[in-house]
């Protein structure tokens, strides 16, 4: 390494002797000559704790320039400082990498993911989160590979938005479950159902791919993997045990509540609180079917009180699913006819905006063309004076971020 | 809807580029967000004419009109108008309509359909650069007068040798300000300045941004984080001892080699400026990779470096470009990109400040980013040592890695990069000036994630203490950390 050279290359360059440097004005110059480098270089601890104390109060030792009687003990100080610290700073060769490289991203045969997309991803990401799921969704059926420096804020938004996880787990796939082993916040994507489905996986020592074992189960045969959970559960672990309880949550059935009762007396305190919480959970709820989506569109709207808050409600309530076009152009012909009664009670124009921006986040890409079509009547109603109406603009706005959106990511 | 009249064509740009237009992330979401036809009306290209233009609506009734024209053609920067009265420049209507160009969602227009208030625009403008020119002309007019006039011109001369001599000496009686306190503090003992606060540095800062020395002012003003280090006595006395260096380098410049100099001038405070580099610096064409690019913030200036490798050899070369923070600097260079160009290298003794002479062509392909040349970390230490050797005051280098792989650690300050080419590893540092902690976590694990723990090339900057990642390269793409 070239400590030595870079230092008196430095001595050299900074205060050149021959430059003409005389006379005794270039204090550094003259101590340079004297030979100072090799004896200041080892001096860097002693000039430190003098520094510390002041020279005031304690002498430097020793290679005191003699013969300028003028300079300054605490300059001298200073310069020798200047010499000795730069050997700290230049710094030795970098250490020695003699270990094994570590096990790299096992590589992803799926296609790349288009350039449109990617930057339609990073649009998401800014400013409109509220796709993801639907994005995501879309990916994990097109079949694509994320570019690589989206994983860590995908990891990261997984971790708080639990809907995204199943398809955020296959959409990165491998390498994605490689990179999460990087980070403790991460680790639950080891969780998930995998691309594949490998009894192998619940039959190994991994906790986390007998879990995402059971997950895929889920999602294939939610009676299997329930019959498995009643099997396995005596000869399971706490930890186990803990994920299990998350995934019979996640799939929430009434008929498991018998079974969930009766672990309400488990040796672990954390699965007996775990197990209280869903028995709860799974008392409370209805038993009886979600309502046919269209079908009480159609009712909230004849029954005159229904509209306004009702509908909201009803329409907020169900806004983490698509909806059918049926129900949504039910909807958007009421938006329609009713924008313009700003007077009659019920029927906010807040409470018209969010059902308008729910129509536009949920309603399928195929009613764009009908929102585009009174977004033009609107502009031949206004240029022949009528009174404003509701303003669909914004709502065709979603409809074609969506629209182009999918259109991206269909597989040509 | 928008005209012609500019026989300088613009190719449709690819987003990455307005995405370096972007004056900071904020601007950039929401100029996305309008990057969509709903909000748009009455917009229109004529991309061989280079011009871009709409209606935007916005919150109030009459919506804002945007217009962009390149009136240096694709290479050129782009000019911009906006009716709305944002402070950002360019503001979020400019860099929607922008986006949506680049997607080709634009329509061409023809040239009737140009609204007057784009001729009025463009007719201003021209106007104004007319003036520009005019002004320029008859001050080259007086100049030339003023040749013919020798007396004149030893008057103008005399003035302006006069500002630059009480310059020189407000410097001068700085720096012997500087050189006193330090003596006092050295002489009574750093441990007093320990106690004593920010409050003796931020004053003496102030007297050296006085005197006109900015660059020894922000040094002094860096003390304070040494003093709050752990290892705080080492740290100051480096500092101290690097600021005499300083000193005594200023007080005899004239006997240092011009190259040194130029160094110690421009650490004081004394730059040259980017017509000065033009003229005098050393030029090199080349094709020029584009390796990375970092904002830092300060308080009232935004500064954007982006650094450059010549495709015929390894050497690098750094652009700057100051913008007033809410406004982008006007380097927009996507990383990735391959700029064909002639830069000019500030004569310095460590030269890496350059300034563009002549740009040719940028090509940029973001899914096929050819890789930089890298080297080995010994290289890199041995680049760090030689511009210490000739730059005393070097702080870190940049360095392209062939083909470094990160270690992860146990915790965030435990990562490191090894170095498979070379058989070498160091720490890697993740703080970045003037940027939030938790950026630390997005640049080890963006590091992690687009590199795919393959061994790969990655761009940035070296020191003894370890590496700061830049750019990496991976699976094609190069990724901005």
């Amino acid at each position: 390494m070239p400590d030595t050279t870079a230092e008196t290359a430095v001595v050299g360059a900074t205060v050149n002797p021959d430059t003409g440097d005389t006379a005794g004005e270039a204090r550094l110059s003259a101590l340079m000559e004297r030979g100072g480098p090799p004896a200041a270089v080892g001096r860097w601890a002693e000039l430190v704790s003098t520094a510390l104390v002041g020279t005031d109060r304690r002498a430097l030792s020793s290679a005191q320039p003699d013969g300028e009687d003028s300079q300054d003990p605490a300059l001298t100080l200073l310069s020798l400082a200047a010499v000795a610290g730069l050997v700290h700073r230049v710094g030795g060769p970098p250490p020695r990498f003699d270990g094994a490289l570590p096990r790299p991203a096992p590589a992803d045969p799926r296609p790349p993911l288009p350039d449109p997309a990617a930057r339609r991803l990073r649009a998401i990401l800014d400013s409109y989160p509220k796709y993801l799921p639907q994005w995501l969704a879309a990916v994990r059926r097109a079949g694509y590979r994320l570019p690589a420096g989206f994983s860590p804020a995908l990891l990261d938004l997984g971790r708080t938005n639990t809907l995204i996880r199943a398809d955020l787990a296959v959409v990165l796939g491998a390498p994605g479950r490689w990179l999460a082993k990087a980070s403790g916040n991460w680790k639950y994507i080891l969780r998930e159902a995998r691309e594949t489905l490998d009894e192998a996986d619940w039959q190994g020592p991994d906790q986390d791919s007998r879990l995402a074992y059971v997950a895929g189960l889920y999602l294939v045969g939610p009676d299997a993997a329930r019959r498995l959970i009643r099997q396995a559960w005596p000869q399971e672990r706490v930890p186990v045990k803990m994920g299990l309880l998350a995934l019979m949550s996640r799939h929430a059935d009434p008929a498991d509540l018998p079974f969930v009762e009766s672990l309400i007396k488990d040796d672990s305190k954390q699965v007996r609180g775990e197990a209280t919480l869903l028995a709860g959970s799974l008392q409370r709820r209805p038993g009886r079917p979600v309502p046919d989506f269209t079908a009480e569109i159609r009712r909230l709207l004849s029954v005159h009180r229904g509209i306004g808050r009702d509908l909201h409600n009803f329409v907020m309530s169900r806004s983490d699913e698509d909806w059918p076009e049926d129900g949504s152009v039910l909807l958007l012909d009421a938006l329609a006819a009713h924008g313009e009664r700003r007077d009659e009670p019920g029927w906010s124009s807040w409470i018209a905006e969010q059902v308008q921006t729910a129509v536009g986040d949920h309603a399928p890409v195929s009613v764009r063309d009908r929102v585009a079509r009174l977004v033009a009547d609107q502009a031949l109603a206004a240029a022949a004076g009528e009174p404003p109406g509701a303003d669909f603009g914004p709502v065709l706005v979603l409809l074609d971020f969506r629209r182009d959106m999918l259109a991206e990511l269909s597989v040509p | 809807m928008v005209g012609a009249i500019n026989p300088a064509g613009a190719a449709r740009w690819p987003a990455e580029r307005i995405h370096a237009l972007a004056p900071d992330p904020a601007s950039l979401k929401a100029g996305v967000k309008l990057s969509s036809p709903g909000p748009w009306s009455e917009y229109g290209a004529r991309s061989e004419a280079g011009l871009v233009g709409g209606a935007c609506k916005g919150s109030g009734a009459k919506p804002y009109q945007v217009s962009a024209e390149f009136p240096d053609g694709a290479e050129g920067q782009p000019v911009y108008k906006c009716t709305c009265p944002s402070r950002k420049f360019p503001c979020k209507h400019t860099l929607g309509l922008l986006l949506l160009w680049s997607a080709g969602a634009v329509p061409e227009a023809g040239p009737d359909a140009i609204p007057a208030r784009v001729h009025e625009w463009l007719g201003s403008r021209r106007e104004r650069a007319e003036r520009g020119e005019a002004r320029k002309a008859a001050q080259e007019e007086r100049a030339a007068a003023q040749a013919a006039d020798p007396a004149a011109a030893a008057r103008t001369e005399k003035a302006a040798e006069r500002r630059a001599a009480q310059r020189i000496d407000r410097i001068n009686a700085g720096l012997d300000d500087l050189e006193l306190w330090l003596r006092d503090q050295v002489r009574s003992g750093l441990t007093g300045l320990k106690g004593a606060g920010y409050r003796p540095i931020d004053d003496l800062a102030r007297r050296l941004v006085d005197a006109q020395a900015p660059g020894v002012a922000a040094r002094v003003r860096a003390l304070a984080s040494c003093l709050s280090a752990p290892d705080w006595p080492d740290r100051t006395l480096a500092e101290f001892s690097l600021l005499h260096l300083l000193i005594q380098g200023w007080r005899h410049r004239d006997a240092l080699p011009a190259p040194l100099a130029a160094t110690v001038r421009r650490r004081v405070g004394l730059s040259l400026t980017a017509a000065e580099i033009a003229e005098c610096g050393e030029r090199v064409s080349d094709r020029w990779l584009v390796l990375g690019s970092r904002d830092l913030a300060a308080d009232k200036l935004t500064e954007r470096r982006v650094w450059l490798q010549g495709e015929s050899g390894t050497r690098i070369a750094m652009l700057l470009a100051f913008a007033p923070n809410g406004q982008a600097p006007g380097l927009a260079l996507p990383v990735g990109a391959t700029l064909d160009a002639e830069l000019a290298f500030a004569p310095e003794a460590a030269p890496l400040r350059a300034v563009l002479v002549e740009q040719r062509d940028l090509s940029t392909d973001p899914g096929r980013a050819p890789a930089p040349q890298g080297g080995t970390l010994d290289d890199a230490a041995s680049a760090f040592a030689a511009a210490l050797a000739a730059d005393p005051w070097t702080t870190s280098v940049p360095a392209v890695l062939g083909s470094a792989v990160p270690l992860v650690g146990a915790g965030p300050g435990s990562w490191q990069i090894a170095d498979a080419k070379g058989a070498a590893r160091a720490a890697l540092v993740a703080e970045v000036d003037g940027i939030e902690p938790s950026r630390a976590d997005h640049l080890r694990h963006g590091l992690l994630a687009s590199g795919g723990g393959h061994p790969a090339p990655l761009f940035g900057l070296y020191r003894p203490a370890g590496m700061n990642p830049i750019t990496v390269w991976g699976d094609g793409r190069a990724a901005s950390l």
